[in-house]
C-alpha cells in the first residue's frame, strides 16, 4: 500500500489529511484519488506535484509497497 | 558567507532579532524585507480579513537549505530568514528576511535573492479568509 499525505487545498478537497491506497504507478494513483474524491480533488490535483519518498515524480514512476506520496499544491509562502 | 538564522515560526516574527543576527562589527549595511498580510489579493474576490499559513513538515529543513544555497551565491553576506505559520491578521508579519554585509549592494542583492527563492520553493500554503465568510487557497483555485 502507498501512504498518501494530502496538504492544504488537496487535504480540503479530499476531506482528509491522508489515506492508504493501492496503485502500481503515480498515474494510477492520481486516477484512484480522483475516483474516490471526485471533481473537487481533480481540480486541485491538476496543479499539484506528487512527491514519491520526497522526490517529485511523473505519472510513469512505479510505486513500491510502503511508499509515501505527498500531494503538494502550488507553494504560496511569503 | 553564512546563514545565521532560519525558522518556521508559529509565534510573531521579530525584525530586530533578524537584524541583530546578521550584524557584527564588520557590517556596514543591512537590507531587510518584511512581507505583511494585506487586505486584498488577485486570487480573492473581496476583502481579505485574515490568513492561515500551513507548512509541510520538512519546511524547516528546506528553508535552511534554501538559505544555504543563496548564501553560496553571495560571498561575504550574512543571512537570516523566518516565515510564520498559523493564523495571521491583516498587517501581521508573514516573512522577515535580513542580509548583512560590509556594503549595501551585496546586502540588497542577497536579500532579494533570498526572498524570491523562499517564495518559489518553500513548501508552505496560504489560505485566505474573506469578509463574506468564504475562503480561497492561493495558487490552488
Amino acid at each position: 500500500m502507498t501512504e498518501v499525505r494530502y496538504f492544504a487545498a488537496a487535504a480540503e478537497a479530499a476531506g482528509r489529511s491522508g489515506e492508504s491506497l493501492a496503485a502500481g504507478t503515480v498515474g494510477e494513483l492520481r486516477e484512484l484519488m480522483v475516483s474516490r474524491h471526485g471533481e473537487a480533488l481533480e481540480r486541485v490535483l491538476s496543479r499539484c506535484s506528487l512527491l514519491v519518498d520526497g522526490v517529485a515524480s511523473p505519472d510513469d514512476v512505479s510505486l513500491d509497497d510502503d511508499t509515501v506520496v505527498d500531494v503538494l499544491p502550488p507553494f504560496a509562502g511569503g | 558567507m553564512s546563514v545565521r538564522l532560519t525558522a518556521i515560526s508559529p509565534e510573531p516574527l521579530d525584525v530586530a532579532t533578524h537584524m541583530g543576527a546578521v550584524s557584527d562589527s564588520g557590517t556596514g549595511a543591512v537590507a531587510s524585507f518584511i512581507g505583511t498580510v494585506r487586505d486584498h489579493s488577485p486570487d480573492a474576490n473581496g476583502t481579505v480579513t485574515r490568513l492561515e499559513y500551513s507548512a509541510h513538515p520538512d519546511a524547516p529543513r528546506v528553508l535552511a537549505e534554501l538559505a544555504d544555497r543563496v548564501a553560496g551565491r553571495h560571498p561575504d553576506v550574512a543571512l537570516a530568514v523566518s516565515h510564520r505559520t498559523g493564523d495571521l491578521a491583516v498587517g501581521d508579519l508573514a516573512i522577515v528576511a535580513c542580509a548583512g554585509s560590509a556594503h549595501r549592494a551585496a546586502a540588497f542583492d542577497a536579500c532579494r535573492d533570498l526572498v524570491e527563492v523562499v517564495k518559489a520553493e518553500l513548501p508552505m500554503w496560504k489560505k485566505q479568509f474573506l469578509a463574506d465568510g468564504s475562503h480561497t487557497w492561493v495558487g490552488s483555485a
